[in-house]
């Protein structure tokens, strides 16, 4: 990937953080599982968060092929201590917000959504 | 890290044969000299066909497997692929079969330490047969049923990464899934 891309990854994700500030962090992965860039707060290993983002995403792809739900945009993660949100961005990347439990999850999915799209448009 | 791609991951399905044929160096000679034991090899697939299923029926976590099946057309494989060892063509056609069989074994769930542990019975019996060829034939014998080794684990790890890839879209993905890369 090219120094250009990475840089223009990297802004999106910190322009994200800064529309969204409780969210506790941010991760674009490739389809296959490797980390482009990210902004994570915790101590969370960005080569295990990429590649198991990218299964979920794959693996919600999958389910709605077989469902018949057309073609994925997005899926979800809830646990009691917080949420987890994958936005599909275009054929080549996942998006990954995570955000505590009580996040506002409409703040989330607008600008995540707007984020994905730019993030497409970049890969 | 898995985060490039390998020439050996290109290699797939029967191509697996002449690629292993090629890294064991299994040369024409080789390969005659166990062709020419092809009758000797008809001749002592009743016994070594006994023997194996007598091991097969005698312990409980395999007999398991041959429950309801067709006595005959399962010895009918093992006759085949008996002889398939000793008919000195090793090729696509050869890789095929293996991995055929290695495709029918996951499919009904058998692990593949059992194919690989029978190969006890095809190396004491056939040990017998390529001795009646000398040297040549006796080295040829070992490097065949390591191709067959070779074989029947390619055909399991890549039934099992065919699966993976189409369940989550990706190939890379899943070989690092199935790594366990990155403590996955």
């Amino acid at each position: 990937m090219s120094v250009g891309k990475q840089e223009a990854l990297q802004q999106s994700l910190v322009a994200l953080r800064t529309a969204i500030p409780e969210v506790r962090g941010v991760l674009i992965a490739s389809t296959d599982g490797l980390p482009m860039a990210q902004n994570l707060s915790g101590s969370e290993d960005p080569n295990r968060v990429a590649a198991m983002a990218a299964t979920a995403l794959g693996l919600g792809k999958r389910i709605a092929d077989t469902l018949n739900a057309g073609t994925l945009a997005e899926t979800s993660v809830s646990g009691s201590n917080g949420q987890i949100f994958l936005y599909a961005a275009g054929g080549k990347g996942v998006l990954v917000v995570v955000a505590p439990a009580n996040a506002n999850v409409g703040l989330i999915h607008l600008e995540a959504r707007d984020a994905a799209r730019g993030i497409a448009a970049i890969l | 890290m898995l985060n490039q791609d390998r020439k050996s991951w290109e290699v797939t399905d029967e191509s697996v044969a002449s690629e292993l044929i090629g890294l064991m160096g299994i040369n024409d000679q080789e390969a005659k000299s166990l062709g020419a034991l092809s009758d000797q090899a008809k001749q002592a697939a009743a016994a070594m066909v006994n023997d194996f299923y007598s091991r097969l029926n005698a312990h409980e976590n395999t007999a398991e497997y041959l429950q309801g099946a067709s006595s005959e057309r399962l010895r009918g494989m093992v006759t085949a692929w008996w002889n398939d060892i000793f008919s000195g063509k090793y090729d696509s056609s050869y890789a095929k079969k293996r991995i055929e069989i290695g495709h029918v074994h996951v499919r009904i769930g058998l692990p593949v330490r059992y194919p690989l542990a029978m190969l006890d019975i095809i190396l004491q019996h056939g040990d017998v047969v390529a001795a009646n060829g000398g040297d040549l034939a006796k080295s040829a014998f070992k490097k065949i049923i390591a191709l067959d080794v070779a074989i029947f684990n390619q055909a399991y790890e890549n039934h099992q990464l065919k699966h993976l890839s189409e369940l989550i879209g990706s190939e890379r993905l899943a070989r690092r899934l199935l790594s366990g890369a990155e403590g996955l």
